[in-house]
């Protein structure tokens, strides 16, 4: 063990993050870049071609036996690996065949699936999923992504969509949402929501990290907003527990972000 | 921010049969290598 790899590549609306996996989990380089997320489709495969190919690169260097490539996105990903809907944040991302793109230009096998899917994947197996037969996984970030595992395999349902969670309905005429629809759950529980919050609650903070601190110098404003968004998320939350049964639910997201090393500034600098 | 949204939690399912008992609601802990480990999972131990 340990001679064999993979590329893993996670395409966010606004962070592509890449990394060489060795069998057995370990990550043994992983970088960062801006997502070329509105420079359109070829911009975009560009970039991801590019990363993936210095990374391969790499892998042969160290003399690693890559097994392919895989590749979470944001989006709806069929069983093909088509993005067949992409979020209002990759414009034209929609309808791009990105198993096959990606096959041809890297000539490795590659596999493709949406973005939460891949982070409840890597949970379950070296993260906070690893004992769990049946979860739930959130995302928390500009929008909120969600996977559900039924007996330790993600449940794609009959297209491979399933797990939209955060476009559940919370309420009826409630705030618009990018997928068209009123009162989805992600209109009040990404973090887009909160900063909608503490907007409106006019809290001095203007970064989450500002307002946890302004929080535990009891703050009130911050106070109310912080109540408010958990009390948002929990609704949710309350739901999924009734239609899922589940032993645990793993929350994600942006504010778990770890120091980074930018990918290559030829593909841009974070 | 999980303590609030864990008592949230505990509130809403405590009329509805309490069902939100037992759910353990925790912090996803590969942060940002999630992503990348899932999708490389993807190739290194293929399931559907
Ligand atoms: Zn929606």
């Amino acid at each position: 063990m340990g001679k064999r790899c993979a590329i893993g590549m996670d395409i966010g609306g606004t962070q592509l993050k890449a990394g060489i996996v060795r069998d057995d989990g370990k990550v043994l380089y992983q970088c960062t870049a801006p997502t070329l997320a509105i420079s359109g489709r070829e911009a975009l495969l560009g970039q991801i071609g590019a990363i993936a190919n210095d990374l391969k690169g790499t892998a042969d260097e160290w003399d690693f036996e890559l097994a392919g490539t895989g590749i979470g996105t944001a989006g709806f990903v069929d069983l093909n690996g088509t993005v067949a809907e992409a979020t209002g944040n990759l414009p034209g991302w929609s309808g791009t065949r990105l198993k096959e793109e990606m096959e041809s230009r890297l000539q490795v096998p590659v596999r493709v699936d949406n973005d939460a899917n891949a982070m409840a994947a890597g949970e379950m197996w070296l993260g906070a999923g690893k004992d769990a037969e049946h979860f739930i996984m959130i995302t928390l970030g500009t929008g909120v992504g969600g996977s559900i595992v039924h007996d330790r395999r993600i449940y794609r349902g009959r297209e491979g969509f399933a797990g939209a969670l955060g476009h559940q309905r919370v309420v009826i005429e409630g705030e618009a949402c990018t997928c068209g629809q009123r009162g989805c759950w992600e209109q009040y529980a990404s973090v887009t929501a909160l900063r909608r919050l503490m907007v409106t609650k006019g809290v001095q903070a203007s970064t989450a990290e500002e307002l946890f601190e302004d929080l535990r110098n009891g703050d009130p404003a911050a106070m109310s907003v912080v109540d408010e968004y958990a009390r948002n998320i929990a609704v949710g939350l309350a739901n999924l527990i009734h239609v899922f049964n589940p032993s645990s639910i793993i929350v994600g997201g942006e504010r778990l972000r770890l120091r980074e090393t930018p990918c290559s500034s030829r593909f841009g600098d974070t | 921010m999980f303590e609030p949204i864990r008592g949230y939690v505990k509130k809403f399912s405590l009329s509805a049969y309490n069902r939100g008992a037992g759910v353990a609601i925790r912090k996803a802990v590969l942060g940002n290598a999630a992503g990348v480990i899932g999708a490389a999972k993807l190739l290194l131990d293929p399931q559907k």
